[in-house]
C-alpha cells in the first residue's frame, strides 16, 4: 500500500483519481445535504452549502427504538456469519494448501458458484426444502446466517487462500512435524498467529457484507438494518438517508480500524490479496 | 551413531516413476550428498527418509530399525529446507526454543541450550530478530540451529543453499561441514550443484532416473565415473574418438592408450588432461584449430576443433598469452582417460 502511495503522481494519474473522487464524493455530498441540511430540497444551491446543517435527523434516527433493535440484530447476524465462515473455511483452506494443493483450482471455482446463482433462486430453493422438512429453521432470523456465509464465500475463501499461500504453509507444516509438533500445536502455535491478518480481513469484509445485504433478508421476510432502512426511507426520507450515511461511516470505520490494527503489527491489508 | 539404509525403494507419482529400486547405505557419522538433475528422485528419497512420503515398495532402516511406518514427528530427525521454513511469528530464539519445547525441554535448561546454539552458529546478535528482519543466510543458519537443537540422530538437508547468493553459499556450506564433523551426525544432503557436492561430501551419490548410479568419494566419482552420464554431469568431459593404428594399438589425441576394449570407439577425457602445444609444426599430438578462448583466472579454457570433434582443455593462463581464435595448434593427451564409451 505504501508503495502505491510513494509512486509519483503523473498527470494521467491525477486526472483519473480526480474523476474517481468526484464519482464517489458527489453522491455522498448530495446524500449529506439532503439528510442533514434544514433547507427544502428545491432551494439547495451552491450558495447555501454551509448553512443550516444539523445532526438532528441523524440523532432522531439513531435514537429510534426500532433502529436500535434492528442494528443489534444485524450486528448479531454479522458476528454469527463471521463465526460460521471462519469455522467452515479455515480448516478447508489449510487442508487444501497442505494436503491437496491439486484441488485448489477446483475449490476456487466452487467458491464462486454462490454468485452464479441469484439470491432469489437460492432462497426459493432453500425455503422450499426447509418448509417441508424443518419449518422452524426459517422462522428464526438466524436462518439468514448460512446465506450470508455462502454469499461471502467468493471473497472470504480467496482472502484466506491468499494469506495461506503467502505463508508457505506446506513447508512450515513439514518443518513443525520434523520438530515433533502435533497437528493441534501446529495450528495454534504456527498457523493461527500468522493468519491474524487474513482472518481480520475476512471478518471485516463478511461483517460489512452482512450490514449491507438486502436481498436475502427481504426475500426471507426478515427485518434487518438494510431492510428497515428501506422502510424508514419510505416514511421519513431524511431520517432514512441520515441513517444510511451513519451506517456507511460505521462500516468504513470498521474496515479502517482493522487495517490500522494490521499495520501496527507490521502487516498489510493487501497481504490478503484483495 | 546411526546408519541409514534404503533397500529397493520405489515410489511413483501418477505417471512419473520418481524412485526405482533405490538402494543406498549411509554409514554412521557420514555426510552423503545426493546429486542429480531435477526430477532424478533425490528429493523424493530425502522426503521418504524424513517421513513426508510413503514408499510404494521397499524399506528404509535407520540405526537398524525400519522407519517407514513411523510418523515424521516421531522420527526425530533434523531437517533444513530450501525455503528457510522459519516460523514467521517467532524470533530466532523462539524458533530454536520451539524445537526444545516439542521434545519437552523447558525453562532454564531450554534457555541455556538455546543460547549455546545461538553462540555456536554465530547468531548471538540476531537472537531477538524475526525472520523477516534477517538475511537469507542468517535465516538458514537459524534453521540449521533449530534442526540440530535436540541432537537428532540424522540430519536431512534439502537444497539448503540453493536460495542464497554465491558468497553466503560457500560460507554456510563450510559451516555445515564443520558442524557436521564436530557433531558426527549422519547427514543426507540433497543438491543439484556438483561443486557443492564435491566440496562437502564424504561420498557423493549420483542419481539419474530414480536410481542411484554411483556412490563413491568425490575424487573417485570425478576420476572414475561409472558411465557417460556421471562423467558429463560431474565436471567437464570431452568425448573424443579412439583411433586404431595399423599394428593394432589404440591412440587418443596422439598418445597410445592401453587397457581399453577395442569395441569402444570413444573415451572421456577431462580438460586438464589435454595439453596444448603452440608450435603447430611439432610432431606431438594431433593438429587442431582454436575456436574460442576464455580466461578463468589462473587457468584459461580453450575450445579447439580436432577433425570434427570439439575438445575443451585447460592450460595455465601464463602459457595462453596471446592465444588467438583460429590459431593452428596441436593437442596431446596428457593424463588418464576417465571412461571408455561406445
Amino acid at each position: 500500500m505504501s508503495a502505491t502511495m510513494g509512486r509519483r503522481l503523473g498527470p494521467a494519474r491525477i486526472v483519473f483519481l480526480s474523476i474517481l473522487g468526484i464519482y464517489f464524493f458527489v453522491p455522498l455530498l448530495a446524500m449529506g445535504r439532503f439528510a442533514l441540511q434544514r433547507i427544502p430540497v428545491v432551494s439547495l444551491t451552491w450558495g447555501n452549502l454551509f448553512e443550516g446543517w444539523s445532526a438532528a435527523s441523524a440523532i432522531d434516527a439513531l435514537t429510534d427504538e426500532r433502529v436500535l433493535e434492528v442494528t443489534r440484530r444485524s450486528l448479531m447476524l454479522a458476528v454469527a456469519a463471521i463465526a460460521l465462515t471462519l469455522i467452515l473455511l479455515v480448516p478447508v483452506a489449510i487442508y487444501t494448501e497442505v494436503r491437496a494443493p491439486r484441488l485448489r483450482p477446483l475449490i476456487l471455482v466452487l467458491t464462486l458458484t454462490p454468485w452464479v446463482v441469484p439470491p432469489v433462486a437460492l432462497v426459493v430453493g432453500v425455503a422450499g426444502t426447509f418448509r417441508s422438512t424443518a419449518p422452524w429453521f426459517l422462522s428464526s432470523p438466524y436462518s439468514l446466517v448460512p446465506f450470508y456465509t455462502l454469499w461471502a464465500l467468493p471473497f472470504s475463501y480467496r482472502a484466506l487462500d491468499a494469506g495461506l499461500r503467502a505463508l508457505n504453509v506446506r513447508t512450515l507444516f513439514e518443518a513443525s512435524r520434523s520438530l515433533g509438533a502435533s497437528l493441534p500445536t501446529f495450528f495454534l502455535r504456527v498457523v493461527l498467529p500468522n493468519m491474524v491478518s487474513s482472518l481480520l480481513v475476512v471478518s471485516a469484509l463478511t461483517g460489512a457484507l452482512v450490514l449491507g445485504e438486502f436481498a436475502f433478508a427481504s426475500l426471507l421476510l426478515k427485518e434487518t438494518l438494510p431492510t428497515y432502512l428501506v422502510v424508514l426511507q419510505g416514511g421519513d426520507p431524511r431520517a432514512g438517508l441520515a441513517l444510511a450515511l451513519v451506517v456507511l461511516l460505521l462500516t468504513t470505520l470498521i474496515i479502517g480500524l482493522a487495517a490500522a490494527a494490521l499495520r501496527r503489527r507490521g502487516l498489510s491489508f493487501n497481504a490478503a490479496g484483495i | 551413531m546411526t546408519d541409514v539404509v534404503f533397500s529397493q525403494v520405489s515410489k511413483r507419482f501418477g505417471e512419473t516413476q520418481a524412485l526405482k529400486d533405490f538402494d543406498l547405505t549411509v554409514n554412521a557419522g557420514e555426510l552423503v550428498c545426493l546429486l542429480g538433475p531435477s526430477g532424478c528422485g533425490k528429493t523424493t528419497a530425502l522426503r521418504i527418509l524424513a517421513g513426508f512420503e510413503f514408499p510404494d515398495t521397499g524399506d528404509v532402516h535407520v540405526g537398524g530399525t525400519s522407519v517407514v511406518h513411523v510418523d515424521a514427528r516421531h522420527r526425530g530427525f533434523g531437517m533444513v529446507f530450501q525455503s528457510y521454513s522459519l516460523f514467521p511469528n517467532m524470533t530466532a530464539r523462539r524458533n530454536i526454543g520451539f524445537a526444545f519445547e516439542m521434545r519437552g525441554v523447558k525453562g532454564a535448561t531450554q534457555r541455556s541450550r538455546v543460547d549455546a546454539l545461538l553462540e555456536l552458529t554465530g547468531l548471538g546478535v540476531h537472537a531477538d530478530k524475526y525472520p523477516h528482519q534477517m538475511s537469507g543466510g542468517q535465516q538458514q543458519r537459524v534453521a540449521l540451529a533449530r534442526a540440530l537443537a535436540t541432537e537428532p540422530p540424522v540430519l536431512l538437508l534439502d537444497e539448503p543453499l540453493s536460495a542464497l547468493d554465491a558468497a553466503v553459499r560457500e560460507q554456510l556450506r563450510d559451516e555445515i561441514r564443520r558442524l557436521q564433523q564436530e557433531t558426527g551426525i549422519t547427514t543426507v544432503f540433497v543438491t543439484h550443484d556438483q561443486h557443492e557436492a564435491m566440496a562437502i561430501s564424504d561420498r557423493i551419490g549420483v542419481m539419474n532416473g530414480g536410481s542411484l548410479v554411483q556412490l563413491a568419494p568425490p575424487p573417485e566419482v570425478y576420476a572414475h565415473p561409472v558411465d557417460s552420464f556421471v562423467s558429463t554431469f560431474l565436471g567437464t568431459s570431452n568425448r573424443v574418438p579412439v583411433m586404431a593404428t595399423g599394428d593394432g594399438a589404440l591412440t587418443v589425441l596422439g598418445r597410445e592408450v592401453t587397457g581399453i576394449d577395442p569395441a569402444n570407439r570413444f573415451v572421456h577425457v577431462r580438460p586438464e588432461h589435454i595439453r596444448l602445444v603452440r608450435d603447430a609444426s611439432s610432431g606431438d599430438g594431433v593438429p587442431a584449430r582454436v575456436r574460442s578462448v576464455s580466461f578463468l583466472g589462473p587457468l584459461t579454457r580453450a575450445s579447439c576443433s580436432v577433425d570434427d570433434t570439439d575438445v575443451l582443455l585447460d592450460l595455465p593462463s601464463v602459457a595462453a598469452d596471446g592465444l588467438a581464435v583460429d590459431e593452428r595448434v596441436r593437442v596431446v593427451l596428457d593424463g588418464p582417460v576417465t571412461l571408455a564409451d561406445r
